[in-house]
């Protein structure tokens, strides 16, 4: 039996909602948007590549 | 059984269900894939004919690539409706996945990443296509947050019946 303790998904749940209002996800979210996040396109088949050249200070 | 889910079209075939995701042009986790999955799962949570659910996309190219996220919260209040208000969060939906009592199965083929990952983490037998692409975003950014997976499980096997997280080709996927 080797599934997560309810309060460890919980937790999880709660940081994915203060990540997705965060500032660092946004500007970086934006970024992937303005190059065909969501779309079908290169962004989305090759999705680590295209995060790989975002701006590591952004 | 009948259901009528129009991103996740089913068929029965004796005691096994067979469903596939079709939510184009992405497979994207989105409020409407997670309403039919949370009727999916209460209709199969309440029927002792079904045995078995395969689970597998209608794209080859994505299963689940990752969450809509211009639609986080409408998605998580559809997930609500199946967890339970307190509950909101696609991991305890997932959760729900984990506890049925029908054997899940996913096929995977094409890509799934983030909360993707962990649909397929949370069933209990995984069959990955040599064309899959698994994966989790994982930030470079300051943020108190390791990734952007919704839950911090996400490469955790969250089955009951595979520990281990094995993989198993495709092609012995046909008889469940």
């Amino acid at each position: 039996m080797t599934l997560p303790d309810v309060a460890e998904v919980r937790a999880g749940a709660r940081l994915f909602q203060r990540f997705v209002a965060s500032d660092a996800l946004r500007s970086r979210a934006r970024t992937l948007f303005d190059r065909g996040f969501q779309t079908r396109g290169d962004v989305e088949l090759n999705l680590g590549r295209a995060i790989g050249e975002l701006d590591p200070a952004n | 059984m009948e259901l009528s889910l129009p991103t996740i079209p089913t068929r029965t075939e004796g005691h096994v269900l067979y469903a596939t995701f079709s939510a184009p042009p992405l497979n994207l986790i989105g409020p409407e894939v997670v309403r039919d999955l949370v009727q999916l799962i209460t209709a199969v949570d309440g029927d002792d004919e079904v045995r078995v659910v395969v689970f597998d996309s209608a794209d080859p190219d994505f299963l689940f690539p990752h969450v809509d996220l211009t639609k986080v919260a409408e998605y998580t209040a559809e997930a609500g409706k199946g967890a339970g208000p307190d509950d909101a969060s696609l991991g305890m939906l997932f959760r729900r996945v984990s506890e049925l009592s029908a054997i899940t199965v996913v096929k995977v083929t094409g890509r799934v990443r983030g909360a993707g990952s962990e649909f397929a983490l949370a069933c209990d037998l995984r069959y990955a296509s040599r064309r899959r692409r698994s994966g989790t975003a994982g930030s470079t950014a300051p943020c108190p947050t390791p990734s952007w997976t919704p839950s911090s499980t996400a490469w955790r096997p969250a089955s009951r019946r595979s520990p281990q997280g094995r993989c198993w080709p495709p092609r012995s996927a046909s008889t469940p």
